[in-house]
């Protein structure tokens, strides 16, 4: 067992396990269970997190290899209980539908949006070729992104570390 | 999580020595960006034991160059060879393998030692980096040895790496070479991200008075080891470059390729497949050539 020092939304925490316990079900056990596994193979992109500004699959990462690493997940995106500019934009537009992808599509969307702040159609299919939806269509999650260039709404990055 | 987590262990060394060290006294094996190991240990099918992750040594990250060529480290992730102007502007054919890679939460990860280490039959840089005559380090606790990548790959998951032996740097040499370069690079799988190739396709040709001067096909997923067609580069370099030649060189690589059938695709299809695509690229050079 060891026990590593981690930020977890802004929030110094010690996370302690197995060196190979898989980050996703470290952050899980800390009771935030916004971060969903889905294929738990680095397909569906429901464990997104961002690593250091860095958007990764947390199933994939051992616990062993995340020392002193900040981690933002889908619960440190909303301010309190006000919902960001993006998350208001995927409820507007029916981005989310069973709500199992939508964690991680919300965190690659951060991601995407922390790099190109006013995204074209390719780069959002490309920055979020890594996440799948199996029920409301990508089509809707495309449109709640570019939803905010239309209203030429100021997104504000969430990581320090970029 | 199909594995019993009790029999693995990680040890996070900080530097190269202590890596080197570790790897010298005792039986351990490598963990890179985790990328494919993870799904095999999520799997239960990750051979149990002891394992040393490289992830924190910082000498084994990073782009740089000296006169003779590009140096890669092995812990360099997709991400950061597709954002290098370095490669970005002699190595097209590496930048995109890199894009293609997984997705970007693979290619963040992922790295490019990793994915030769690996030996998967269906890496994605390979090929690529065959096409430029790539070498790497390897280095064990008390030498190191400098080997051509395409001597690299023994046969189906055999390396030419010793148990206490690290890959810890690609070299791209800067060779110029005169005439017109066309590069290539196709994967045919069943979407864009993702996706494990069904042919992976990495074309390199330099054209000086119309004879082909330099001819690399880099290929994966056609053999028991990522290739470079070495039958079809004896028939067309020096050549001049001709529909009837091309026609011999979609004939020649079958001699150089030996696909199977398995869960992706067919022998048939591959086979096919790879024929078609030496056809439209070197006909799409010649088109070029024709009216100059």
């Amino acid at each position: 067992m060891i026990q590593i020092e981690v930020t977890l939304n802004s929030k110094k925490i010690k996370l302690k396990g197995h060196p190979m316990e898989r980050l996703l079900d470290s952050i899980r056990n800390t009771g935030a269970i916004g971060t969903k596994e889905g294929c738990g193979e680095g397909e569906c992109g429901a464990c997104s997190i961002l690593l250091d500004g860095k958007l990764v699959n947390s199933c994939l990462i051992p616990l062993a290899q995340v020392e002193a690493c900040e981690i933002i997940t889908v619960e440190g995106l909303a301010e309190g209980k006000k919902l960001n500019s993006l998350q208001q934009s995927f409820l507007q537009c029916g981005g989310a539908q069973c709500g199992i992808c939508t964690p991680g599509m919300l965190i690659a969307s951060t991601y995407l949006l922390n790099k190109f702040p006013i995204p074209s159609r390719e780069e959002i299919k490309e920055g979020l070729a890594g996440n799948f939806c199996r029920c409301t269509g990508h089509t809707k999650i495309i449109e709640s992104i570019e939803n905010l260039n239309k209203k030429g709404c100021h997104y504000e990055g969430v990581c320090s570390k970029l | 999580m199909k594995a019993y987590v009790p029999n693995y262990n990680l040890i996070c060394p900080t530097n190269l020595n202590q890596a080197l060290n570790i790897l010298s006294e005792k039986k351990v094996k490598l963990f890179a960006g985790g990328t494919d190991l993870m799904v095999l240990f999520e799997t239960g099918k990750l051979t149990e034991g002891e394992y040393l992750s490289l992830h924190a040594i910082s000498e084994l990250k990073g782009i740089s160059e000296n006169n003779n060529e590009i140096l890669i480290g092995s812990l360099t992730t997709y991400n950061e060879i597709k954002e290098s102007l370095i490669i970005q502007n002699n190595f097209p054919l590496l930048i995109s393998a890199a894009k293609v890679t997984g997705a970007i939460a693979i290619q963040n990860r992922g790295t490019i030692g990793g994915n030769i280490a690996n030996a998967s039959p269906a890496a994605d840089t390979p090929p690529a980096l065959l096409c430029y005559e790539a070498k790497i380090t390897v280095k064990n606790k008390k030498e190191e040895r400098k080997i051509d990548l395409s001597k690299f790959y023994l046969d189906y998951k055999k390396l030419d790496l010793a148990p206490n032996e690290i890959i810890t740097c690609i070299h791209l040499p800067k060779k110029k070479i005169e005439g017109n370069e066309y590069s290539f690079y196709h994967k045919v799988g069943t979407r864009e991200g993702q996706a494990i190739s069904k042919v992976c396709f990495s074309l390199r040709v330099i054209i000086k008075n119309k004879i082909i001067n330099y001819f690399k096909l880099g290929l994966g997923s056609v053999s028991p080891t990522t290739i470079l067609a070495i039958q079809t580069e004896k028939l067309m370099a020096g050549e001049m470059l001709t529909k009837v030649l091309i026609k011999k060189a979609q004939n020649e690589i079958l001699k150089d390729i030996s696909p199977i059938d398995d869960i992706r695709s067919s022998a048939k299809y591959r086979k096919k497949i790879t024929q078609n695509l030496i056809g439209h690229y070197l006909e799409l050079i010649l088109k070029e050539n024709s009216y100059k």
